[in-house]
C-alpha cells in the first residue's frame, strides 16, 4: 500500500494526538477497576500487593460459603425471570404499539414505555418498597423481580420496536392467504422472525438485573442477591473473597451483554 | 352473456369499498368463469388491487357480496378461502427453505407428509425451480422467487390464484418470459387466475378476457381484441393502445355517418349515434398502427401491401407535412402534422434500410372510415354515458381527455 492512497485526516496530529489521550484515558478509567478487581481475585495472599502468586483460593472460599451460593441462586432466578417475564410483556406491548398507533398517538404510545428509563432508581426503589409494605405484600425475591421487570421493560421495548419496524407485517397476510390462523402465524412466521432480537433483549434483561442493587435493597429482605452480599462483605472490611464474587458477577454481565449484542446483530435479513 | 360458458368461479355482486371518504372499489359486478386468465387493468389506484384484496380476504367489502366456488365468502378470513395469493413483493418466509415455504399450506392442512413432499417437489417442477428446494428464500434470484411464490400458492390447488403484480419486479427480458411461462403454466393446470396489472400490453398477451377499471369502477370487460377494437368509452379506448384524437366540425351526416370535409380533397368520416346532428362537434380518435402514410396523389402506397382497402369502406384522407421519424426497431412512428387534424401519428413496420419518409416531407394520412371511432360527443359533454351497455359509466368523458 503506497502512502498517498491513505485518506487525509483532518486536524492534523494535534487532534491526532489528543483523540488518542481522550480514548485512552476513558478506557483506563473504565476498566483499570475491573481489571485490578480481577486480578486480585486471583492472588494467593490477603492483602492487596501481588506478590503471592496465582491462586483459585477465594473462589474455593466463596464456593464453600452458604450464603454466596443462596445468593448466587436467588440472582441467577431473578435474571432468567426477569428474563422471560419482561420478553412477554415487552413483545406484545411492542406488537400493539406497532400496528395499533398510528397518527398523534403514535408518539405517545412510543414514548410512555421509555419513561421507567428517566426515573431515579434510587426513587423507584423506595417507591416500590413502601407500595409493597401497604399492600401487605412482603420483600423477597418475587418483589424483587417484579421491580427488575419494570427496568428491563423499557430495553426491551426499544429492541423489539427496532425490529418491529423493520418486519414485513406482509409475511403475515402471506401465512394467513395460505391458511393459517393467528396463532400458527404467530408460532410458525412472527416468533422465529422475531427470535434473534427477542433473544437479544432476554440478553439484555438479564443484565440489567444481575448487577442490579437499588431495587434489590430495599425490596428483597432476608433473601439477598449476590450484589446484596458483595454489599454486606464490604462494610466488614475489603477483602479478596470480595473481588471473588465482584469478578463472578463481571464476567456473567459482560458475557451476557455481549450474547445482547451479538444475537441482535445476527438477524436475518 | 350466453349460457355455454362454465359456472362462475368468482362472483363479485355490487362490491363496493371505502377508504375512508375516498371509494376505492364503486359497485362492481363481475363474473370469473371456470379456467379462464382474467386480467384486471387500470392505471395505479384505480381500485384493482382492493379488488383482489377482497377476493383474497384481506379487505372487507363494505356492500355486495363475494362468492368463490359458489360459497359465499363475503365475512369469511382469508385462511378460510378456497384462493391464493401471489404477491408483488413475493412475500416468501426468510427462514425457511423454498420447500418449506411451498409446502407451508399443505402443512396446515394437515396434508400427509408424504403427499406433501411429493406434490411440491411436483409443483417446484412444474414452475421451473426444481432442485432448488433445499435453498433458502434469500438465495433465489428474482424470477426464482417469483417461481417459487408461484408454487406455493398453486401447490393447494386453489379454486381461483389471485396474482397481484406479480411480474412488477422483474427485469422487462426475464418479464416477458414469465409472462409467457404463467400462461404455460395457467394452459397446463387449468386454474383459474384473476391477474392484477397497470401495464395494457401484458393484459393483452396474457388474458382470456380483461376488466379495465379506473377510479373504482370496472368500465367495460372483454376479451383483448373486444376491448382494443370496440372500446366501450374513451378512457378504455385510451388507457389499451395509443391514440391519435382531433376534434371533427361535422358538416354531413349519412347513414349513421358522420362526414367532415377538410377543404382540397380531404375528408374524415366516423360512424355516429343517431342523435348526432350536423355542425355538432366529435372528439374522434384513430389508432396510429390504421394510420397509412402515401406520397400526394398515392394515397394507396402500392409498396406497401398491408394498405389495401377493405372493399367497400371508405378511406378519410388528410395531408400533412413529417414533422418527426421515431425508430423504434421493428416500428417507426411518423408524427405528422396537419393543418386539419393537428399532429397525428402514424405507426409503420421499420424498413430495412432507411426511413421511407423524412422530416419535412409532404404525405398523404389515410385509414378506414371504420377504423376511427368517436370518443365523446363534445357538444354534449354533461351526459354520463355515450350509450353503449357495455360501459356503466364512464365519469366525465372529458375527465378522460
Amino acid at each position: 500500500m503506497s502512502q498517498e492512497h491513505r485518506p487525509r485526516r483532518r486536524g492534523g496530529a494535534i487532534g491526532r494526538i489528543s483523540a488518542r489521550v481522550y480514548v485512552g484515558l476513558v478506557l483506563f478509567f473504565l476498566f483499570a477497576p475491573l481489571v485490578i478487581v480481577v486480578v486480585v481475585s486471583f492472588n494467593s495472599t490477603p492483602n492487596m500487593n501481588l506478590h503471592g502468586g496465582f491462586s483459585l483460593r477465594w473462589y474455593r472460599q466463596i464456593a464453600g460459603d452458604p450464603l454466596v451460593v443462596a445468593a448466587f441462586g436467588r440472582t441467577a432466578l431473578a435474571a432468567i425471570c426477569t428474563a422471560l417475564i419482561s420478553a412477554a410483556l415487552g413483545l406484545s406491548g411492542a406488537l400493539g404499539a406497532v400496528r395499533l398507533a398510528k397518527g398523534r398517538w403514535r408518539t405517545a404510545v412510543f414514548t410512555i414505555p421509555l419513561v421507567p428509563l428517566a426515573f431515579p432508581a434510587l426513587l423507584f426503589g423506595v417507591g416500590l418498597a413502601t407500595f409493597y409494605h401497604s399492600m401487605g405484600i412482603g420483600f423477597s425475591i418475587w418483589a424483587v423481580i417484579a421491580g427488575h421487570v419494570i427496568l428491563a421493560l423499557p430495553f426491551v421495548f426499544l429492541v423489539m420496536g427496532a425490529a418491529l419496524e423493520r418486519f414485513r407485517f406482509s409475511l403475515l397476510e402471506a401465512a394467513r392467504d395460505l391458511g393459517a390462523g393467528t396463532l400458527t402465524i404467530f408460532r410458525t412466521v412472527t416468533l422465529p422472525l422475531l427470535r434473534p432480537a427477542l433473544l437479544g433483549a432476554m440478553f439484555l434483561s438479564m443484565a440489567i438485573s444481575v448487577d442490579e442493587f437499588v431495587i434489590a435493597f430495599f425490596t428483597a429482605g432476608s433473601q439477598q442477591t449476590l450484589p446484596l452480599v458483595l454489599y454486606g462483605r464490604i462494610n466488614l472490611g475489603v477483602n479478596p473473597g470480595l473481588n471473588a464474587i465482584g469478578s463472578v458477577l463481571l464476567v456473567i454481565t459482560m458475557a451476557l451483554a455481549f450474547l445482547a449484542a451479538r444475537t441482535s446483530v445476527l438477524e436475518l435479513p | 352473456m350466453t349460457d355455454d360458458h362454465p359456472a362462475p368461479v368468482v362472483q363479485l355482486d355490487r362490491v363496493t369499498k371505502y377508504f375512508g371518504s375516498v371509494t376505492a372499489v364503486d359497485d362492481v359486478s363481475l363474473d370469473i368463469r371456470e379456467g379462464e386468465f382474467f386480467s384486471l387493468l387500470g392505471p395505479s389506484g384505480c381500485g384493482k388491487s382492493t379488488t383482489l384484496r377482497m377476493i383474497a380476504g384481506f379487505e372487507e367489502p363494505d356492500r355486495g357480496s363475494i362468492r368463490i366456488a359458489g360459497v359465499d365468502v363475503t365475512d369469511k378470513p382469508a385462511n378460510k378461502r378456497n384462493a391464493n395469493m401471489v404477491f408483488q413483493n413475493y412475500e416468501l418466509f426468510p427462514h425457511m427453505t423454498v420447500m418449506q415455504n411451498v409446502s407451508y399450506g399443505l402443512k396446515i392442512k394437515r396434508v400427509p407428509k408424504a403427499e406433501a413432499r411429493s406434490r411440491t417437489e411436483a409443483m417446484l417442477e412444474t414452475v421451473g425451480v426444481g432442485g432448488l428446494g433445499h435453498r433458502r428464500a434469500s438465495q433465489l434470484s428474482g424470477g426464482q422467487q417469483q417461481r417459487v411464490a408461484l408454487a406455493r400458492a398453486l401447490v393447494n390447488q386453489p379454486a381461483v390464484l389471485l396474482l397481484d403484480e406479480p411480474l412488477s419486479a422483474l427485469d422487462a427480458k426475464l418479464r416477458k418470459r414469465m409472462q409467457l411461462e404463467l400462461k404455460t403454466i395457467q394452459h397446463k393446470l387449468g386454474t383459474t387466475f384473476i391477474y392484477v396489472t397497470h401495464d395494457q400490453e401484458e393484459a393483452l398477451l396474457m388474458s382470456d378476457r380483461i376488466g379495465i377499471m379506473s377510479n373504482g369502477q370496472l368500465l367495460q370487460v372483454g376479451s383483448a381484441r373486444e376491448i382494443y377494437e370496440s372500446p366501450g368509452n374513451a378512457f378504455v379506448a385510451d388507457f389499451v393502445g395509443s391514440l391519435n384524437e382531433f376534434g371533427l366540425h361535422v358538416d354531413e351526416i349519412t347513414d349513421h355517418r358522420a362526414i367532415a370535409r377538410l377543404g382540397e380533397g380531404q375528408r374524415v368520416m366516423v360512424g355516429v349515434t343517431a342523435d348526432t346532428t350536423a355542425s355538432s362537434l366529435l372528439r374522434v380518435a384513430i389508432r396510429p398502427e390504421r394510420v397509412r402514410l402515401g406520397l400526394p396523389g398515392h394515397e394507396e402506397p402500392a409498396s406497401d401491401p398491408g394498405s389495401v382497402a377493405t372493399p367497400g369502406t371508405e378511406r378519410c384522407i388528410v395531408s400533412g407535412v413529417v414533422g418527426e421519424v421515431m425508430y423504434l426497431g421493428p416500428l417507426t412512428h411518423y408524427l405528422v402534422d396537419t393543418p386539419a387534424l393537428g399532429r397525428i401519428v402514424s405507426q409503420q413496420l421499420s424498413e430495412r434500410q432507411q426511413a421511407r419518409f423524412s422530416p419535412g416531407d409532404q404525405v398523404v394520412l389515410s385509414w378506414d372510415a371504420d377504423d376511427a371511432f368517436v370518443l365523446a360527443d363534445a357538444g354534449a359533454e354533461t351526459r354520463g354515458d355515450e350509450g353503449d351497455e357495455s360501459a356503466p359509466r364512464s365519469g366525465s368523458p372529458g375527465d378522460a381527455l
